[in-house]
């Protein structure tokens, strides 16, 4: 049943989409900061490069566990929201590379991405909420 | 291009008040969030077949009692 909380299923406290956001934030900073001050080399380089897949993987199947859990209109709102994101991102980024070859931009950084992702998601989240209230 | 789909009207709010039954005790009893029952309420939402043929469940059984197409004599 739905009960208008973010994570329908019971589940441990950590098996959450936010929790696992946070993991994966974590996980992005930690291997910025080890390749920057400690400068690994070799393999240890190459694990402190992909620390942040593991709890961004924990962070998608937490994610589509939720998605499981919500009713049909909320289905419909993530659906909404997720293709607003994706949508959205391929135009800004048609505009930042088309800014790039004009000069405007001298470097755009990919890296960056999933943060506008992540924030048209949330845009797209609160929009599509506010059409079915 | 296909046919356009009707608008479809319902008694959802009419038949909630006549078992005086908040939204959010429809919503438990559907199973589905408050947010959802007050959006086929308001009409911005079309629910899917199955929800509705268990909305009518909760109130009559027959689906044409809560749900009818607009400008339909019922």
């Amino acid at each position: 049943m739905s009960d208008g909380s973010i994570c329908k299923v019971s589940a441990p406290w950590y098996v959450h989409p936010y929790f696992a956001a946070l993991l994966s934030a974590g996980g992005v900073i930690l291997s910025s900061l080890i390749l920057k001050h400690a400068q690994p080399a070799g393999a240890l380089r190459v694990a402190a490069g992909l620390l942040a897949v593991p709890p961004s993987a924990f962070m998608v199947w937490t994610f589509v566990r939720w998605i499981r859990g919500l009713d049909e209109l909320e289905h419909r709102i993530v659906f909404q929201a997720v293709s607003f994101a994706f949508v959205t991102a391929i135009v800004a980024m048609i505009g930042m590379e088309g800014l790039q070859k004009a000069g405007v931009l001298t470097k755009v950084g990919w890296e960056s991405a999933w943060e506008g992702m992540v924030f048209l998601y949330v845009a797209g989240y609160a929009w599509a909420r506010r059409r079915y209230r | 291009m296909g046919p356009a789909a009707l608008p479809v009207r319902n008694r959802l709010r009419v038949l909630r008040a006549e078992r005086g039954w908040s939204q959010a005790e429809l919503a438990a009893r559907l199973g589905v969030s408050r947010q959802t029952v007050n959006a086929i309420e308001t009409e911005k939402y079309d629910p899917s077949l199955p929800l509705a043929f268990r909305i009518a469940e909760v109130f009559t059984g027959r689906i044409e009692d809560v749900f009818t197409p607009n400008g339909s004599v019922g």
